[in-house]
């Protein structure tokens, strides 16, 4: 086997490593120094629980518009990383996310006792006929942002149909989505990961019509 | 133990976290598990001697309760592909 390393590294995303982090001379030695203090019917009892999965998204995979033999990791960093074989054996999923076309029909849009709606910022549910851009994503007015998400979506403003559409995937698809609706408007948000993260939610997942 | 996956182990208290680095997938371990992961790295590779190992560790005998919980995790790390198992020798 590969050599395991212990140096502290938490993350989902090799791209989002943290520059710096202390050693761990063995980290080996001190797991088993851990349950050494430990009483068996403490040490049973936890471990009773499924192992935790930290980072969900990491494990999901989608592919680029233009090349569906390629699958890559369905995240905004990691959508240039190839999927292996070896790979799939973790359980990947497919992030199957819905063309904004598909949106076009009301009916096709989350319901809740048939009151349609889209969730979006901090997750919060925006009603289909008086939704505003600008309150969905949390962000400024003015032009576009102004507009209802549901004429945007029908007329194809770009890009924000591509993100209303990136919001109602991740309501309609919930956890089989690449992201929540809060992490697709913080994304939004962040002037560092926008355009990146708009190639992603256009490009990469936006490959299922019906 | 799979000889592709790439370990990364972080450690707090009796939390132990680690990141996979081929699939990307980050793990939070209970102290039972990531000790266990600890003996699997360090080669051993058969149920009794893991169970023997720990249940040394935990200054008690191994029983029915910990080999179930270990058998409960070799199942787990086979599906996320980290261990494999043995092919039976002659």
């Amino acid at each position: 086997m590969n050599e395991p390393s212990h140096q502290p590294v938490v993350t989902d995303a090799p791209s989002e490593l943290p520059a710096a982090a202390p050693v761990e001379v063995s980290s080996a030695a001190r797991r088993r120094q851990v349950l050494r203090g430990l009483s068996s019917g403490a040490a049973l009892a936890a471990a009773g629980a499924p192992l935790s999965a930290l980072a969900t998204g990491g494990r999901k995979w989608c592919f680029h518009k233009d090349t569906p033999h390629r699958h890559v990791k369905a995240s905004v960093s990691g959508m240039q990383s190839t999927i292996t074989s070896n790979m799939a054996v973790g359980g990947w999923t497919e992030s199957k996310g819905k063309h904004c076309s598909y949106y076009h029909a009301g009916a096709n849009w989350p319901s809740d006792s048939g009151v349609r709606f889209c969730r979006g910022n901090n997750n919060a549910k925006f009603l289909f006929h008086n939704a505003k851009f600008k309150d969905m994503f949390g962000c400024f007015g003015g032009g576009n942002n102004e507009l209802l998400i549901k004429d945007l979506l029908n007329k194809r403003t770009a890009p924000h149909c591509h993100w209303i559409t990136a919001c109602l995937n991740a309501t309609k698809l919930t956890t089989d989505f690449s992201y929540s609706a809060s992490e697709v408007v913080n994304l939004f948000n962040n002037p560092a990961k926008n355009l990146f993260a708009l190639q992603f939610f256009r490009d990469y997942q936006e490959n299922h019509r019906s | 133990m799979s000889p592709v996956i790439q370990l990364h182990w972080r450690d707090w208290g009796g939390d132990s976290v680690v990141f996979e680095a081929r699939s990307g997938l980050t793990q939070q371990f209970d102290p039972l598990s990531a000790a266990a992961m600890a003996c699997i790295e360090s080669g051993v590779t058969d149920l009794g001697e893991l169970s023997q190992q720990l249940a040394e560790d935990l200054g008690t005998q191994p029983d029915s309760t910990l080999v179930e919980s270990l058998c409960t995790l070799l199942e787990r790390l086979t599906k996320l592909g980290w261990i494999e198992p043995q092919p039976l020798q002659d």
